[in-house]
């Protein structure tokens, strides 16, 4: 975008892209440095038309008006990012903000990954930016690196979205941020819970101690965000910065402010001085080894100065410094009814009731997922859609143009058909299973609901290496694996992120396999069902619990904010489920295809039988399954559930001469053990290469494989010794 | 003992406690010859070092001091300065039984309130605590009671600041929504569920009495 240098306001800059006007302006313009190809920050414009002093090689130059009109320059956008503490609605405020839909959910810690977009404030292009949830500057988690790096990158305007309620701990980074010289506009969101908690804040008074604009929001209603644009657009166009609050005394706030002349801002100092490991590679390269040294030396002397450590010093004068600022605004009365969702939240940790509640959530969840998708939605659409139409009808219209021995017939309406089985297997069964079950998440993740299950699942995840914060991805996990191998993310320490993948590779089936298994299992007596569901769980325990003792690392504190319960909105609940459901679709299609497509091929080419008889051995001997199970396993690498509905096709088989079922009870346990346990579809395996590395995913890859085969074996063994027949 | 030379005392069994050295010449001549006259401390390789008995006195002394702190700061609910000023002076009158007293009222605190560490005395290590204690940790609270943090000890930082970036700080008030098997916890307006090994380090002054409206 060509600008002319006259058109930027004081702070912008932009690389030279021409100089319009006759040479000798050139010359006399290269002299000082600016020519094309050079970025050019404009430092101050006066309000007279008197001439705009700029910056260019460190170097600062006064350029009159009319030859800064020459000067055309391209510029990129200027960066809006936006920052707050967990779960206070950032990803909403981004969502109106850009226009663009980012996944907002009711559970601490879900944007994992930076999200970028494009919005116009006051009529210019700005890049917004949604950082994952920080509670404080010097960070504590990868998370919060993040978004430290990306301030001490620059950020034009530093939009700080904070639950009005909870305005304490949000005034923490308030603070910091002020500290740290940044632009910060302050939107107080989730302004009707807190009226219902008989929250008020004099937010004149707040904006006037800060000395920044504050704006009330209701994000999901879009109240107040008109006002935040147009405060977001003042600051935009103003040059001035907010003052720097005063908050560190004695000895420390001398060094904060002898070490700040060197360093960018106060902040930085704090975060130096509080030996922050992670910042000495910026530092070293933004100023230089002397600074490093000096800051060495202060550091030092003020470690003799006082007996704790200095990060401690700092977080206690910050939160004298709150509090002040917040003691002067913030008055609750308390409301004289409690809401229905305060009520119910209370209800879902109160010992009496919080087994009988979770019991019954666990209840309507199967009821949707296991009854209506699993069960009623997969019927009609296999039965009453496609086998009864869909497909006799494309056969029939097909069969006018090609006999039934053309192969590319064979190909796509034949028995490994793309469309008679690839696509009517991803759409028939696994869509219903993975839709509804991605509703029902999305509710109880709107809700509020699943972070509380981390108050009783912490223990016995402890056993297993594991934190309550595990939950997320654990559950996420039964609706699909390679979703819940990148929410592992969210977990805190190396440690706990490998466990938790490992632990989802192999023992816990995604929604459409547990489908597809429900089917197996539905004609079986409980007995069987118990044996498959114990040795499944056993695994869980054994390799958890070896891992913990295995694999080095820390664990992490148990410190996990539970959300309030609230009424999800329909709107994004049906939005979360439509992305999601997108999303596993396009991942998921193109593996059907491809796998209908592969056994279409080793069919035809006789590879299926030579791979038959290779696998034999291992298929026959060891899980006692018949040799033609062996495509089941190839199928279940490209998909697990691919693998389960091969079983079931073959189980729902009756021999003709004696009348049974091709595979009898105690097969159908082993082989549903074994494929449980079996690798996750390819996608997963692709996401854990990405997320744990070559080497650790390869290395859980074929782990997952030779435990799963072993596991299945064992319980073959054991049913045949044992004479037991299920 | 005289004041001034217990100042001395003390520094000395900081500095000890900390691992550093004491050069001979950085304490004046009629102190050191006044300690080692009383065989509270001797000079090796031009150093100073304390004798058993010079660090069982400086010891005593630190801990008067800083259980006097803790006085101070969680009872009386003083200020940082004053609290040091009143301190000082507390340390050289205190007798050990009222030491004792004062230790088992606190429920035998182990950090001052600037987060080092009190060193323990007698009433300490045989931890029966007759009377009901002010100040305990967290996990002594029963469902539905409400404390006021008095102080955070943990030797993990990364636990300590996060603790205190959820809101927990000495002077909010916590309530307690369920202690097993993991607290459940409420400060201001945000609900945290956390681990009870977590809840030992919080240390709070027991507010009301339980009631059965909340």
């Amino acid at each position: 975008m060509g600008l002319s240098l006259v058109e930027l306001s004081a702070g912008r800059s932009g690389t030279v892209e021409s100089i319009d006007g006759r040479s000798n302006l050139a010359r006399w313009l290269d002299e000082k440095g600016v020519r094309k190809g050079t970025l050019v920050k404009v430092v101050s414009v006066p309000s007279d038309s008197g001439p705009m002093t700029v910056e260019v090689d460190g170097k600062e130059v006064e350029l009159g008006r009319g030859m800064a009109d020459k000067v055309i320059v391209s510029t990129s956008p200027r960066r809006l990012v936006l920052v707050g503490n967990p779960n206070v609605g950032k990803s909403v405020i981004f969502s109106h903000l850009t226009g663009q839909y980012a996944v907002a959910s009711n559970y601490p810690g879900t944007t994992v990954e930076m999200l970028c977009g494009n919005g116009t404030i006051g009529g210019e292009e700005f890049e917004v930016m949604d950082t994952p949830g920080t509670n404080s500057l010097v960070p504590m988690s990868e998370d919060e690196a993040v978004t430290r790096d990306i301030l001490l990158e620059g950020a034009d305007i530093v939009l700080q979205v904070v639950d009005a309620k909870n305005l304490r701990r949000s005034l923490v980074l308030t603070l910091q941020l002020l500290s740290m010289r940044q632009p910060v506009v302050l939107a107080l969101n989730m302004w009707d819970e807190a009226l219902a908690k008989g929250v008020s804040i004099d937010t004149e008074r707040l904006s006037q101690l800060l000395g920044i604009p504050v704006v009330i929001t209701v994000a999901p209603e879009s109240k107040g965000i008109f006002t935040l644009r147009r405060r977001l657009a003042e600051v935009a166009a103003s040059d001035v910065l907010p003052p720097t609050p005063d908050i560190y005394r004695g000895a420390a706030g001398k060094a904060v402010e002898e070490l700040s002349e060197l360093l960018s801002s106060p902040q930085e100092a704090v975060m130096a001085l509080s030996g922050d490991a992670t910042l000495n590679e910026h530092l070293r390269k933004v100023h230089g080894k002397d600074t490093m040294l000096q800051l060495k030396n202060v550091r030092a002397r003020l470690e003799e100065e006082y007996t704790r450590p200095l990060a401690q010093v700092f977080d206690t004068s910050l939160q004298r410094k709150v509090s002040a600022v917040h003691d002067q605004v913030y008055r609750q009365e308390l409301p004289s009814t409690t809401s229905v969702e305060e009520q119910f939240s209370q209800l879902t940790f109160s010992p009496v009731t919080a087994i009988p509640i979770l019991l019954a959530v666990m209840f309507l969840v199967y009821q949707f997922v296991g009854i209506v998708g699993a069960g009623f939605l997969v019927d009609f659409l296999e039965t009453d859609v496609f086998d009864a139409h869909i497909i006799p009808w494309l056969q029939n219209t097909a069969l006018l143009f090609v006999p039934e021995t053309n192969i590319v017939y064979d190909f796509f309406l034949g028995d490994f058909g793309i469309i008679s089985m690839g696509l009517t297997y991803a759409i028939a069964i696994v869509l219903p299973i993975v839709g509804t079950f991605f509703i029902t998440f999305g509710i109880l993740e709107d809700s509020g609901y699943l972070p509380r299950l981390t108050i009783m699942v912490n223990r016995v995840f402890r056993e297993i290496g594991l934190s309550g914060k595990a939950i997320l991805p654990i559950v996420l996990g039964f609706g699909c694996g390679t979703m819940a191998v990148l929410t592992a993310r969210i977990l805190e320490t190396r440690k706990e992120r490998l466990i938790a993948t490992l632990l989802i590779a192999l023992a816990i089936p995604c929604s459409a396999q547990l489908g597809v298994m429900m089917g197996l299992l539905a004609g079986l007596s409980t007995a069987a069902l118990t044996v498959a569901f114990v040795t499944v769980l056993l695994q869980l325990i054994i390799v958890g619990r070896l891992a913990a003792i295995v694999i080095p690392g820390e664990d992490s504190d148990f410190i996990m904010e539970l959300p309030p319960i609230r009424r999800p909105f329909l709107r994004n609940i049906a939005l979360k489920t439509w992305m999601r459901t997108k999303w596993f679709l396009m991942e998921a299609i193109p593996l059907f295809i491809l796998g209908t497509a592969l056994l279409f091929v080793l069919h035809h080419t006789g590879g299926l039988e030579i791979l038959e008889n290779a696998l034999q051995p291992v298929v026959s001997s060891m899980l006692g399954l018949p040799k033609e199970t062996a495509r089941f396993f190839l199928m279940g690498f490209i998909r697990r559930d691919y693998g389960a509905a091969g079983f079931l096709d073959m189980a729902r088989t009756i021999d003709p001469v004696t009348g049974l079922s091709l595979l009898s009870n105690n097969q159908i346990v082993v082989a549903i053990v074994t494929l449980n346990l079996f690798v996750p579809c390819i996608a997963a395996f692709f996401v854990i290469l990405k997320e744990q590395g070559r080497w650790i995913g390869l290395a859980i890859f074929a782990f997952v494989i030779i435990y799963s085969v072993l596991v299945g074996s064992v319980l073959n063994a054991l049913l045949t010794l044992t004479g037991v027949s299920l | 003992m005289i004041e001034q030379l217990e100042e001395v005392l003390e520094h000395l069994w900081i500095k000890k406690d900390k691992g550093a050295e004491v050069k001979m010449k950085s304490v004046r001549d009629e102190d050191l010859s006044a300690l080692m006259d009383q065989g509270l401390a001797e000079v090796v390789n031009d150093r100073v070092v304390l004798t058993t008995k010079g660090d069982e006195g400086g010891r005593g002394i630190v801990r008067r001091h800083r259980l006097a702190e803790r006085l101070l700061h969680d009872v009386l609910e003083m200020n940082d300065t004053e609290i040091h000023d009143q301190a000082c002076r507390f340390e050289h009158i205190l007798s050990p039984g009222v030491e004792e007293n004062i230790c088992t009222l606190l429920g035998h605190p182990k950090v001052c309130p600037h987060g080092t560490p009190i060193p323990p005395g007698p009433c300490c290590e045989e931890r029966r605590i007759k009377a009901k204690s002010i100040v305990v940790p967290l996990t002594d609270l029963g469902v539905g009671e409400k404390g006021i943090v008095s102080y955070l000890h943990t030797k993990r930082h990364p636990r300590l600041h996060k603790l205190m970036s959820f809101g927990i700080v000495p002077g909010l008030t916590i309530h307690v929504h369920r202690t097993s098997p993991s607290l459940v916890i409420q400060v201001g307006e945000t609900t945290i569920a956390l681990e009870r090994g977590i809840g030992e380090d919080i240390f709070v002054r027991r507010k009301g009495r339980k009631t059965g409206e909340e």
